[in-house]
């Protein structure tokens, strides 16, 4: 019996154990950098910010694999690397969606400003995004003109021992994305720790000893130490 | 009317200041000082809310402030008249825009683009344009560079009359600015 | 805010890139000049053919994409490059100046698309099967492009190379704009499904409004870091 009728040769139908958990995956972890992103610009807490990053950078290496997939399939179902078919083209346009997230992330070299920018970029393109992913390719012009089968799960044409690798798969991704995103919120935590204690901190939060800590002193009008008033002022690395 | 509670500042890896504590009342007109780079026009960016701090927090009793800062810019192709008209439609106040130019002694060109303008002249539209509103608190970064004899005049009688009813925060390295102020935040 | 104040200060912001625009037009040059010489690239390209509505219609959005993005991201980078954005922080709220700029980029992108089109038109030797979509079209991807890209301008606006990284940025946003408006100007042009390039028109013009909604509140908690 063939278990995926819609597909030339059934055998290639396997194409889909990878192929298909990776744009589920991916766009659910473009919403997740998204939602970080607006928290971050709402508490302004960066560990926000690198739970939006480690979500992206998974979503984008997601995309990748579900393009690379995409069109082994194409070579082996069509005969052609690239069919300038739309859902190809549409879902390449994504990922350079998220390589302009990394960009402009990368041009900026404070830390604050970094998180802000990249964050308003983030939730600007989560529209045009999930239109790509979910909208461009049903709408009626586009749909009739593409190669790509979008009614696979829904009609029920996968089958069998297909459906239980598939849900296997998909379940086990999941996992292994939970997993993995997690691992890297903790290496980014451990980044930031490492950054905030660079340079003249102490573990108790004072001046490091082998740098020049000067006072900062409010004077009243007499020259006089006024009462309230303090701080101090690190002159390391001036010339 | 103004406070800095345990303020710092750091650029990646380098902090310009940390735990700086400061209290500002009406009537008074706190001179921050300091060497080059110590961290004056940063403070004043921090508490004029454009630069955000690494720690610690500003507070003041009102949102409204007039800032005048040296590395500011005017817009070149408006004349000084049309700033005027500009900051006061921003602000939703009255431009004021004879009264703010015979103060600051530019009633003669205001009609001149903000590109053929000295430093002294745009040094004088800043601070009009900071006073416009009448705010309850200045912060004035450097106001006295470029400025000549009756210019430093003018931004004396600018202070004066601020700190009558308002607050002031200079940061400068002119002592005869210095001499203005009723209090020093000494980078030292 | 009372609607008295948001219309004084939006029509401040508006005067404004006027004014400068006027005295010194470097936005509408930018892009014209970009845009002309797009058409003047595509006449080498094609002399001598005809080229249908749906290739038509690519091309024109193809040029439209570029000189908008070209143009549009001065708006912010402008402000920054010259050392005036802090005046409008300590002066304006962000709403005001965010569509101050984005009214003043689409009358911009608006201008410079109705001359290219015109241009295209007739170089091209182009029929208008339905002049209504064409300018429904035309002012909706203005719309849609001044939203998008005046964020996109506003984003890199502080950072290094940044003219380029706005453009970089701005593309992959507006592209799926293009979509929509390759659709609706192919149709106007004479391909057939009237339809559907109405609905693709209304697309248009509906992301144009959620793009200048949504792109202030954005800019807003830029605002200041």
């Amino acid at each position: 019996m063939n278990e995926v009728p819609t597909f030339q040769q059934p055998e290639l139908a396997r194409i889909l154990f990878w192929h298909l958990p990776c744009p589920i995956i991916a766009s659910v972890l473009l919403g997740l950098g998204a939602y970080q992103s607006w928290l971050y610009l709402r508490t302004e807490d960066l560990r926000r910010d690198l739970k939006a990053i480690a979500a992206l950078e998974l979503g984008m290496l997601f995309s990748i694999m579900t393009m690379a997939s995409g069109i082994v399939f194409s070579r082996a179902q069509w005969g052609s690397w690239w069919q300038n078919d739309p859902r190809q083209t549409s879902f390449l346009l994504v990922l350079m969606i998220y390589a302009g997230y990394f960009v402009l992330r990368g041009a900026y070299a404070e830390r604050v400003r970094k998180a802000s920018m990249s964050a308003g970029y983030a939730l600007a393109a989560i529209l045009p995004a999930m239109f790509l992913i979910y909208v461009f390719p049903r709408l009626p012009n586009i749909e009739g003109a593409s190669l790509h089968p979008t009614q696979s799960i829904m009609s029920g044409q996968i089958r069998g021992s297909y459906a239980q690798v598939l849900t296997a798969t998909i379940t086990l991704t999941s996992i292994l994305t939970v997993w993995v995103y997690r691992i890297r919120i903790r290496v980014g935590e451990l980044e930031l720790q490492a950054h905030e204690s660079l340079g003249l901190e102490t573990p108790g939060g004072g001046a490091a000893p082998h740098r020049v800590v000067r006072p900062v002193r409010v004077l009243d009008a007499g020259g006089n130490q006024a009462a309230k008033g303090s701080g101090s002022t690190d002159t390391a690395g001036q010339g | 009317m103004l406070r800095g509670e345990n303020l710092g500042k750091r650029f990646t890896d380098r902090w310009i200041f940390r735990r700086v504590n400061f209290e500002l009342q009406p009537g008074q007109v706190l001179a921050v000082v300091g060497p080059n780079g110590c961290g004056k026009s940063t403070l004043l960016g921090i508490v004029a809310g454009l630069i955000p701090p690494t720690e610690g927090r500003v507070a003041m009793d009102s949102e409204k402030f007039g800032y005048a800062s040296l590395a500011g810019e005017l817009y070149a192709e408006l004349t000084i008249a049309e700033h005027l008209e500009l900051t006061a439609d921003l602000r939703c106040c009255e431009p004021r825009t004879t009264e703010l130019l015979s103060l600051v002694g530019l009633a003669d060109s205001c009609d001149a683009p903000a590109r053929t303008m000295s430093s002294g002249m745009r040094a004088r539209l800043k601070l009009a344009i900071a006073v416009q509103d009448r705010p309850p608190l200045l912060v004035l970064d450097e106001p006295g560079a470029g400025l000549d004899r009756q210019g430093a005049a003018v931004l004396g009688d600018v202070v004066r009359a601020q700190a009558k009813g308002g607050a002031v925060l200079l940061a400068t390295n002119d002592p005869e600015e210095v001499k203005l102020a009723t209090h020093e935040l000494e980078f030292a | 805010m009372t609607p008295a104040q948001w219309r004084r200060q939006i029509g401040a912001m508006l005067r404004k890139e006027i004014r400068s625009e006027i005295r010194s037009p470097h936005g509408l040059l930018t892009g014209g000049l970009f845009g002309l010489l797009s058409v003047v690239a595509i006449m080498f390209a094609a002399f001598n053919m005809r080229l249908t509505p749906t290739l038509a219609a690519g091309l024109l959005w193809v040029i439209f994409l570029f000189s908008g993005v070209a143009a549009i991201p001065r708006s912010f980078i402008g402000e920054e490059e010259n050392g005036t954005a802090d005046l409008l922080r300590v002066t304006a709220n962000p709403f005001s100046v965010f569509w101050g700029k984005s009214i003043f980029n689409a009358a911009l992108t608006l201008i410079t698309a109705a001359v290219l089109t015109g241009l295209f038109l007739v170089v091209m030797n182009l029929q208008v099967a339905y002049p209504g979509l064409m300018v429904a079209s035309v002012l909706g991807g203005g719309l849609a492009l001044s939203g998008a890209v005046t964020l996109c301008g506003a984003l890199a606006a502080r950072a290094a190379s940044r003219q380029a990284l706005a453009g970089a940025i701005a593309l992959p946003l507006v592209i799926p704009v293009a979509v929509w408006g390759v659709t609706s100007l192919r149709v106007a042009l004479g391909e057939s499904g009237y339809e559907v390039g109405r609905g693709a028109a209304v697309g248009l013009i509906a992301y144009g409004v959620a793009s200048n909604a949504v792109g202030p509140y954005i800019y807003a908690a830029l605002w200041k870091r």
